[in-house]
C-alpha cells in the first residue's frame, strides 16, 4: 500500500461505532453542578492572586501565569534514578521572564512596546512545557514570536527530531527542513515555513527563494532531554496587531527575528527548565 | 450561564457527541477512554461556552479541548508505561454490534492498527488532517502549533503508516 492509498483508507475509514454510552444532556447536567459548586466555593474563599510585575526602562512585560500556575505549578520531574521531583513551574516561568527581559533589549535593537507573556502549556498544570509569547513594535512594524521550553512531560507536544542531523548550514533555501549537528552533540532543527498552496502534506515543496517564506519554526533539541523552539513568524494576529497600534491583522515584509536571533535564544543556556533553581 | 445559553450547550452536546467520540476513538483506540475524553471535554467547554468569541467556530475549539485532554491523558505515568506495539488494545469490544462489525474491516482495520504505531502528537495530526479531512491551517489551529509542523508531522506520519501497513500485511 501506497501513501496515497493509505491518505485515501484514512479519509474513509469505517469503524464500527458501539452506541454511545453516555447522556450529553447528563453530562451538560453534571456540568451546570460543577460549574455552581466551583463559583460558591471560590466566593467563600479569602485568597490572594499574586502578580508579578517586571518594570524596565522602555519595556512593558507582562508576565501571565495561568490557572495552573496559580495553583501552584508544580510537575513531576525525574533527576535521578526514578525518584520524582518537583519543579516548581512558576518559579521556572518567573526565572525565564527575568532572563527575557534581561537579554531582549540587547537581541531586539530598535523594539519598543516589548511585552512578553509567559504560559504554562496545560491546562492541568502537570505539564513542564511553558511559552513566552514576546510581541513589540520595530522599524517593520507589529511584531510577535513565540519562544517554547518543553520538557520531559511534554515531549509528545513537539515534533520527535528527525532521523538524519546531516545538513552544514540552516537556513538553506534549497531544503524546507534541514537539521544542523551542534558542537555539543545536540541538533537544531529548522522547518521553513512555507504557503498552504504550494505545498501538498505529502509532497515535499518546491522552495523558490526568500519571498515565499512565511517564517521559521526552529527546535533546538538538547542534550538533558529538553526542547527550546521560536515560531518566528510574518504574521501578526489583529488583536495583537491593535495592541500594538495596527488597525488589523499585519504581514510583514521579513519574519521579525533574523537567523541569528534565532539561533542565540534556541541555543541561549539559560532558557532551560533547570530542576531546582 | 443563562437558560438560553445551556440550551444552546445542550444542544450541541447532543449533536456532536458521537462525532467527537469517533475521533477520540480514533487517538486512543479504546472506546471507554474515548467516552471519558468526550465528557470531560465537553465539562470544560461548559464552563467556557457563554465567553466563546463568535468567531472562533466552536468545533475547532472543542478539538483543541478534546487533544488537550487526549495528550494530558498520556502523561499520566500509568499511560507512559503502555508501549506502542501496534496491537490495538480494545478490539475487538465487547460494545461492538457484531452484525455491524462483521460488514467493517480490512483496510479500515489495518490501518486503525497501524495508526496505534504512532507517536501521539503524530497521530492527532494524522487523525484531523486525514480522517477527519481538515485543512492543514485547521490542523494547526486546534494543535496550537504552526502549518509547517503540521504539513512534515502529516508527511512523516503517513511515511511511519507506510512501513506499518505493509508489516502487517505481511504479517497476516
Amino acid at each position: 500500500m501506497d501513501e496515497n492509498e493509505i491518505e485515501d483508507g484514512l479519509r474513509e475509514i469505517c469503524i464500527a461505532e458501539p452506541a454511545l454510552g453516555f447522556d450529553p444532556d447528563d453530562v451538560a447536567t453534571r456540568a451546570a453542578r460543577r460549574l455552581r459548586n466551583r463559583r460558591s466555593t471560590l466566593g467563600a474563599s479569602v485568597g490572594t492572586l499574586a502578580v508579578v510585575g517586571v518594570a524596565a526602562t522602555a519595556l512593558a512585560i507582562v508576565p501571565h501565569m495561568s490557572s495552573a500556575a496559580h495553583r501552584g505549578g508544580q510537575s513531576s520531574y525525574a533527576t535521578t534514578g526514578t525518584t520524582p521531583r518537583p519543579l516548581d513551574m512558576t518559579a521556572q516561568m518567573a526565572r525565564v521572564l527575568q532572563h527575557l527581559l534581561a537579554t531582549l533589549p540587547g537581541l531586539l535593537p530598535g523594539a519598543s512596546h516589548l511585552t512578553v507573556t509567559m504560559t504554562q502549556d496545560t491546562d492541568t498544570g502537570d505539564g513542564d512545557g511553558i511559552t513566552a509569547e514576546v510581541a513589540y513594535r520595530d522599524a517593520g512594524g507589529p511584531a510577535t514570536f513565540n519562544l517554547t521550553i518543553t520538557g520531559k512531560l511534554d515531549r509528545s507536544a513537539v515534533p520527535p527530531p528527525p532521523d538524519r542531523c546531516t545538513a552544514t548550514t540552516l537556513f538553506d533555501t534549497s531544503s524546507p527542513y534541514q537539521c544542523l549537528p551542534q558542537a555539543d552533540g545536540s541538533n537544531v532543527y529548522v522547518e521553513v515555513e512555507l504557503p498552504f498552496t504550494r505545498m501538498p502534506a505529502t509532497t515535499p515543496p518546491v522552495h523558490t527563494g526568500p519571498a515565499d517564506i512565511l517564517g521559521y519554526a526552529v527546535f533546538a533539541y538538547r542534550l538533558d532531554g529538553s526542547v527550546v523552539s521560536v515560531l518566528d513568524s510574518r504574521s501578526v494576529g489583529a488583536a495583537l496587531a491593535s495592541r500594538l497600534g495596527s488597525p488589523e491583522m499585519t504581514v510583514r515584509a521579513q519574519p521579525p527575528l533574523g537567523q541569528q536571533q534565532v539561533l542565540a535564544l534556541v541555543t541561549d543556556p539559560q532558557l532551560n527548565l533547570a530542576p531546582g533553581h | 450561564m443563562n437558560a438560553d445559553d445551556d440550551a444552546r450547550f445542550r444542544e450541541f452536546a447532543r449533536a456532536r457527541a458521537l462525532a467527537l467520540r469517533r475521533t477520540a476513538y480514533l487517538l486512543c483506540a479504546d472506546w471507554h477512554l474515548a467516552e471519558d475524553l468526550v465528557q470531560t471535554t465537553l465539562i470544560k467547554l461548559y464552563r467556557v461556552w457563554p465567553r466563546l468569541p463568535a468567531a472562533d467556530p466552536i468545533d475547532n475549539y472543542t478539538r483543541r479541548i478534546l487533544l488537550r485532554c487526549w495528550l494530558d491523558e498520556q502523561r499520566r505515568p500509568w499511560r507512559r508505561r503502555e508501549r506502542r506495539d501496534g496491537i490495538v488494545p480494545e478490539r475487538p469490544d465487547e460494545l461492538l454490534d457484531t452484525a455491524h462489525a462483521a460488514l467493517v474491516g480490512g483496510v479500515s482495520d489495518v490501518l486503525l492498527a497501524a495508526l496505534a504505531t504512532l507517536g501521539p502528537k503524530q497521530r492527532a495530526v494524522v487523525v484531523l488532517r486525514y480522517c477527519a479531512d481538515l485543512s492543514v491551517a485547521e490542523v494547526a489551529v486546534s494543535l496550537r502549533c504552526s502549518e509547517g509542523t503540521v504539513r512534515s508531522q502529516a508527511a512523516r506520519g503517513l511515511a511511519t503508516l507506510r512501513v506499518a501497513v505493509n508489516e502487517l500485511e505481511r504479517s497476516t
